[in-house]
C-alpha cells in the first residue's frame, strides 16, 4: 500500500533545533525522512517529547525546519493553509464563539466551485453558462466562491451531529468538559474538508466509549473519502486500528525508527482488534516502543 | 533544496557564559552548599505526612464567587454609614476638642450646602460643564487609543516609535503640564479636553496594548490553518480576544478622566466641578468642597457602573 499513490507530502532530512537560552539547544527532530502518499492513513507513535508535534507543525506550516525541507506536491511548505487541516492537541477553540460558530469557522475562508448562472432574457429563467475548453468541448463555466452562511451552517451541523454534540450548539467553550471541547475541535477540523488532515492526539482526552465511537466515525469517513491523514497517538491499539502505515519515532533526538505497513483490510471496526494479525502488529509495535522506553531509562 | 545555515554551538561561546562569569563567588558558594544539603537529605528517614482529621482535616476551600447583589449592596451601605459616622465624629472632635487649630465640616453642613446648590441650580451647571469635558475627552481618547494600541501591537515600528513617549508621559502627573497646555491652547475648552484626553489615552493605550499582546498564539495558528488572511486574523481573533481588555481599559479610563478633572479645570474657567472643588478648597470652604467631591465621586461611580453593565453583557463567554 505504501508504494502506491502519488506522494503528497515529502519530509526530506528535516532537522529541527529549538534554541534554549540558558542551556543546550533542544534537537527535536534529527534528520527525519518521510513520504506521505495520497489516500494514506499514517499513524505516528513514539515516546513523549520525541518530536511528533514538531513534525506535525512542520507539515502544517506552523514551524519551519532548521535544515532540510518539507514539501507538498513538490512545493516547499512556507506556511499554514486550509489544504492541511490541523486538529490541535490543545483544542484551540475560540472562547468568544459558540460551539456552532467555532465549527463554522472551519469553513469560513475556503472556496468551492459553482456553475456561473445567467438570466435568459427571453424566458426570464436562470440558465447555466457554458464555455469551451481547450479541446473544443462545451463545459459549464465555473466560478470560485465562499460557502454561503446557510451552507456553512449545514456543514457545521453535520459534523456537530457526528461528534454527538447536538444540543450544545449555542454553548460557549467554557461551558464544556475537556472531552466535549476536543470533540468540537474535531468537528471543526473535519468541517474544513482539507486535502490532508493532521491530527495531534485528537482522542487523547476522551473517555473510552466516545473514543471508540470517534475512531469508528473517523474510519467510516476515511474509508469513504480516503483523505490523507497524519495522526499522532500514544495508543498502540488505536494506531493499528486506524493506520495503513505506522511510523514509530525514537526518543530524542527524534528520528523515524521503524515504518510498518498494516495489511489489515478496510473497512475496519472495533472487532478488527480481535483478529490475530491485529494482535501481531500490536505486539510488535508495543515491543519496539516499550524497548525504547526501557533503553531510555537505562543510563 | 538549499540547506539553511545551521549555527553550530562551537561558533559561539556556551550559553550563559556571561551570566556565569558575572555571578559573584558567594552566590555560587551558596548555591553549591544548598545543592549539597538537598542531596544529603535522607528521604527514608522522613515520616509519612500526618493526616489527623481532628486537627488538619477536611477544610473548606476559599470561595471566590461573588455575593448576591443585595448582600453586596447592603454591606457596602454599612461601610458608607461607618465612614460617615467616623467623619461626623471627627468633625466634633476637630472643632470642639482641638479648638481653633483644626476644623472639619460635618455631614449635615455638607448636606445643607448640597440642598442649597442643587435647588439654585448652580451645582448642575458645574456638573454639566464637567460631564461634557469628561465625556468629550474620554470619547476622543477611546477613538484614538484603540487604533493606536492595535497599531502598536500589530506593527513593530509603530510600537518602537510610540512606546518611549507613552512610557514617559505615564510617569508625569497631569498637574505638572497644566500650565503648558493652557498656554498652548490659550485657555479655552480645548485645553481641558486635551488634559483629560491625554490621561485617558495613556491609560487605555497601555491596557489595550497589553490585551492585544496577550492573544493566545494557538488560536492565531488555528485561524491561519483555516485559511485566514492577516485581515481575517485581525478581525476574527485579535479584536475579539482583546475586546475584554478594551472594556477594562474604558473603565480605567473613566477613572483617569475623573482624577484629572481638577487639574483640567485649574485655570481658564469659572465653571466645572473640578474648578468648584479647587476654588472652594482654596478659600477653605470645606463644606462646599466636600460636597463637590462627593458629587464628583458619585458621578464617577455612575459611569463605571454603566460600563460594568455593558462589559457583563458583551463578554458573557468569559
Ligand atoms: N517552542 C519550543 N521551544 C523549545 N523546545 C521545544 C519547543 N517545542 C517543543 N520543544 C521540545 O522539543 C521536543 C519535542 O517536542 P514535541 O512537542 O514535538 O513532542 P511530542 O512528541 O509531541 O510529545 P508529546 O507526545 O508529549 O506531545 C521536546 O523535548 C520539547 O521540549
Ligand atoms: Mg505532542
Amino acid at each position: 500500500m505504501s508504494n502506491e499513490g502519488k506522494v503528497v507530502i515529502k519530509i526530506d532530512n528535516v532537522k529541527k533545533i529549538y534554541p534554549v537560552e540558558n542551556g543546550e539547544d533542544v534537537v527535536a527532530l534529527n534528520g527525519v525522512n518521510l513520504e506521505i502518499r495520497e489516500n494514506e492513513f499514517i499513524c505516528v507513535v513514539g515516546p513523549s517529547g520525541c518530536g511528533k508535534t514538531t513534525l506535525l507543525n512542520i507539515i502544517g506550516g506552523l514551524e519551519q525546519p532548521t535544515s532540510g525541507e518539507a514539501t507538498i506536491h513538490g512545493r516547499p511548505i512556507l506556511g499554514p493553509g486550509p489544504d492541511r487541516g490541523i486538529i490541535f492537541q490543545q483544542y484551540a477553540l475560540f472562547p468568544w464563539s459558540t460551539v456552532k460558530k467555532n465549527v463554522m469557522y472551519g469553513t469560513k475562508f475556503i472556496k468551492h466551485e459553482v456553475p456561473v448562472m445567467k438570466k435568459n432574457k427571453k424566458t426570464g429563467k436562470m440558465e447555466q453558462v457554458y464555455t469551451t475548453d481547450k479541446d473544443g468541448n462545451s463545459v459549464p463555466l465555473m466560478k470560485r466562491v465562499n460557502y454561503s452562511k446557510l451552507e456553512r451552517e449545514a456543514i457545521a451541523q453535520k459534523y456537530i451531529d457526528m461528534v454527538q454534540l447536538n444540543g450544545f450548539e449555542n454553548k460557549y467553550p467554557k461551558e464544556l468538559s475537556g472531552g466535549m471541547k476536543q470533540r468540537v475541535a474535531i468537528a471543526r477540523g473535519y468541517a474544513l474538508n482539507s486535502e490532508v488532515l493532521l491530527l495531534d492526539e485528537p482522542f487523547g482526552a476522551l473517555d473510552a466509549q466516545t473514543r471508540s465511537q470517534l475512531q469508528e466515525d473517523l474510519l467510516r469517513t476515511w474509508e469513504k473519502e480516503r483523505k490523507t491523514c497524519f495522526f499522532i497517538t500514544h495508543d498502540v491499539d488505536e494506531c493499528v486500528l486506524l493506520a495503513s502505515r505506522v511510523i514509530i519515532m525514537s526518543a530524542r533526538p527524534g528520528q523515524v525508527k521503524e515504518i510498518i505497513n498494516i495489511d489489515l483490510p478496510y473497512p475496519r471496526t472495533q472487532a478488527t482488534k480481535l483478529e490475530p494479525k491485529f494482535q501481531e502488529y500490536r505486539n510488535h509495535i508495543w515491543d519496539v516502543v516499550y524497548k525504547m522506553y526501557v533503553d531510555s531509562t537505562k543510563h | 533544496m538549499a540547506e539553511k545555515k545551521v549555527k553550530t554551538p562551537k561558533e559561539k561561546k556556551p550559553h550563559g557564559w556571561l551570566k556565569e562569569k558575572l555571578t559573584p563567588r558567594f552566590v555560587k558558594n551558596h548555591t553549591a552548599k544548598r545543592n549539597a544539603a538537598i542531596a544529603a537529605v535522607d528521604l527514608t528517614r522522613l515520616s509519612k505526612p500526618v493526616n489527623d482529621v481532628a486537627t488538619s482535616g477536611p477544610k473548606k476551600m476559599k470561595d471566590f464567587s461573588l455575593w448576591a447583589g443585595w448582600k453586596t449592596a447592603l454591606v457596602g451601605l454599612v461601610g458608607v454609614i461607618c465612614v460617615i459616622a467616623i467623619w461626623w465624629l471627627y468633625s466634633y472632635i476637630a472643632v470642639d476638642v482641638m479648638g481653633e487649630k483644626s476644623w472639619l465640616s460635618s455631614p449635615p453642613e455638607v448636606v445643607a450646602k448640597f440642598i442649597e446648590m442643587a435647588s439654585n441650580g448652580r451645582l448642575w451647571q458645574h456638573l454639566g460643564y464637567s460631564v461634557q469635558r469628561v465625556l468629550v475627552g474620554f470619547l476622543i481618547a477611546c477613538v484614538t487609543s484603540i487604533p493606536v494600541a492595535f497599531l502598536m501591537a500589530w506593527y513593530k515600528p509603530v510600537r518602537a516609535f510610540l512606546d518611549p513617549f507613552v512610557q514617559f508621559m505615564r510617569c508625569i502627573p497631569p498637574l505638572a503640564y497644566v500650565p503648558i497646555v493652557v498656554a498652548a491652547f490659550a485657555g479655552g475648552e480645548g485645553a481641558k479636553y486635551f488634559i483629560i484626553w491625554l490621561a485617558v489615552f495613556l491609560t487605555m493605550t497601555v491596557t489595550i496594548y497589553q490585551g492585544v499582546r496577550n492573544v493566545d498564539l494557538t488560536l492565531v495558528k488555528a485561524a491561519y490553518t483555516f485559511g485566514a488572511k492577516d485581515r481575517n486574523l485581525f478581525l476574527g481573533v485579535i479584536v475579539p480576544s482583546a475586546f475584554p481588555f478594551i472594556l477594562t481599559a474604558m473603565r480605567l479610563g473613566v477613572g483617569a478622566a475623573m482624577t484629572t478633572l481638577v487639574a483640567a479645570e485649574m485655570s481658564g474657567t469659572q465653571f466645572g466641578l473640578g474648578f468648584f472643588i479647587n476654588s472652594q478648597g482654596n478659600q477653605l470652604r470645606l463644606d462646599y468642597c466636600i460636597m463637590g467631591i462627593i458629587v464628583l465621586g458619585l458621578f464617577g461611580i455612575l459611569l463605571d457602573k454603566i460600563l460594568l453593565v455593558i462589559e457583563k453583557r458583551l463578554t458573557r463567554w468569559k
